[in-house]
């Protein structure tokens, strides 16, 4: 097509609209209030000083002050709060996972275990798993994303083998639409982190909830990797055959729509 | 002409190395443009300044995975309009259309009914096509920039701005639309996923998007 090649003469009509203008004052403030938040959190973060530029953010009357250092006139860095606030659910994630890992680990270990229906087992008892409570153990097959003997943390399957097992990550950073897969890419990658989420996609009638809405067969193998999208609960649904799904955490609760896709090489 | 001679690329390398002042040049470069472009997609100013903080504020912390392959600019408008298709597709199926400015600075009265028709037709444009046409159409990027923007291939841009030009010359009744198409309709420029409505009511105060259907990596 060529570009030029407008018959009904709207590319004219768009091009001939007034431009909104120069960015408001108050949203210019309010970015540079929220970027130089950003220059604090990075500087706090990697423990070296804040660079003057940084430090010059004056406050505005709209600001709201840093109850923390009453005085100091600093933005709040809600973004830091954030953090602070998952590194202290994390820390009470993997204090209840200790509290369930010992008795599981246990009972697998003095029990006869007998897989569900997954063709790959554990390949020894050093691969045991965290496993859901509420979920009948299957077989940890580590392929999901063709990575070899690598091991998932978890290993989740139906009784019935009606929804998909589950291989199951925690992703260390939200994910964003342009850089989701890499985030994904990378907890799969990574050494696994134990532990349980709440989140509805960690189970496996979950995963197979939203993966029937999505048009997907429910009856897979598939790894998942929880984390935070915007502000909200999300996961990234990995196929065996690579491909990925960025979805909210209510995939397959209330309808099932993916906030992107894409493919992770396995 | 900045006061920082360093080109984007140099000062996007510099705040990944950790320059406190670089990414505020970048801002202070782009964010007029940033702003426009948001404004135009969402057709709301509340939102658009939501949208337009949000991504400078990714920009800043995802500067890391710019690798240098398109330009900061291009790289900023993906950002910038992911955000805001990302917010559209995400809001509530009960809000309301957003209110049209009645008056921008310099318009006339006849320019202003112009204005206002136009926004309130490209409000009932699916989201993913409405983008299309602002980056092309309003801003003249150029195709193949705006298939980097909106991460899709060329000819999804290409049928994305002739449908929205035809369903925006059927809303506003203007001669010269394509027979025999509907020009409101999505399909045809990517594979479907999942049971997403790929369909906007025009008469809806509910405006939905497709956008969620597309392969964006």
């Amino acid at each position: 097509m060529d570009e030029a090649d407008d018959p009904t003469g709207v590319r004219a009509l768009l091009t001939s609209l007034p431009d909104p203008g120069p960015m408001p004052d108050d949203l210019v403030a309010r970015i540079e209030a929220s970027l130089a938040a950003e220059r604090t959190a990075r500087a706090d973060a990697s423990g070296g000083e804040l660079r003057p530029a940084a430090a010059a953010a004056a406050p505005r009357p709209d600001e709201v002050l840093d109850e923390h250092r009453p005085g100091t006139g600093r933005i709040v860095d809600l973004a830091a709060r954030r953090r602070r606030v998952r590194l202290a659910g994390l820390a009470a994630a993997a204090v209840v996972v200790v509290g369930l890992a010992i008795p599981t680990i246990s009972r697998l270990t003095q029990a006869t275990v007998t897989s569900a229906g997954s063709a790959a087992a554990p390949a020894s008892s050093g691969d045991l798993k965290m496993v859901q409570p509420s979920d009948q153990v299957a077989g940890a097959s580590s392929q999901a994303l063709g990575t070899g003997d690598s091991v998932a943390p978890s290993a989740i399957a139906s009784p019935e083998g009606m929804n998909p097992s589950v291989h199951l990550y925690t992703a260390a950073e939200g994910f964003t639409l342009s850089g989701w897969t890499s985030v994904a890419r990378a907890a799969i990658s990574g050494v696994p982190e134990d532990g349980t989420s709440a989140d509805p996609l960690a189970t496996s009638a979950g995963v197979g909830r939203c993966l029937a809405g999505l048009g997907v067969s429910p009856l897979q193998q598939v790894t998942v990797v929880v984390g935070r999208y915007d502000g909200s609960g999300a996961a990234v649904l990995v196929l065996p055959d690579g491909s990925a799904y960025l979805v909210p955490d209510r995939c397959g609760v209330a309808g099932s729509e993916a906030i992107a896709t894409g493919r992770i090489a396995p | 002409m900045t006061a920082d001679g360093r080109s984007d690329a140099e000062l996007m390398a510099a705040h990944v190395a950790g320059d406190a002042e670089a990414f505020g040049e970048l801002f202070r470069r782009h964010r007029d443009r940033m702003w426009a472009v948001a404004l135009r997609t969402v057709g709301d100013r509340d939102l658009a300044a939501d949208c337009v903080q949000d991504a400078f504020v990714t920009a800043f912390r995802r500067a890391e995975t710019f690798r240098g392959d398109a330009s900061v600019s291009t790289w900023l408008h993906r950002v910038v309009v992911n955000t805001c298709l990302d917010r559209l597709r995400r809001r509530r199926p009960t809000d309301e259309l957003p209110a049209a400015d009645p008056a921008a600075p310099g318009d006339s009265f006849a320019t202003a009914q112009v204005r206002l028709d136009v926004e309130a037709a490209l409000a009932q444009l699916p989201d993913t096509q409405r983008a299309a046409l602002v980056l092309v159409d309003m801003y003249a990027v150029p195709v193949a920039e705006a298939a980097t923007i909106l991460q899709v291939a060329e000819g999804t841009v290409k049928s994305r701005c002739s449908r929205g030009r035809d369903a925006l010359a059927q809303l506003l009744g203007l001669p010269g639309r394509v027979p025999g198409r509907d020009p409101l309709s999505d399909r045809g420029d990517h594979a479907p996923v999942g049971n997403h409505p790929d369909r906007r009511n025009v008469s809806s105060t509910n405006p939905q998007t497709s956008s969620s259907n597309e392969r964006r990596s």
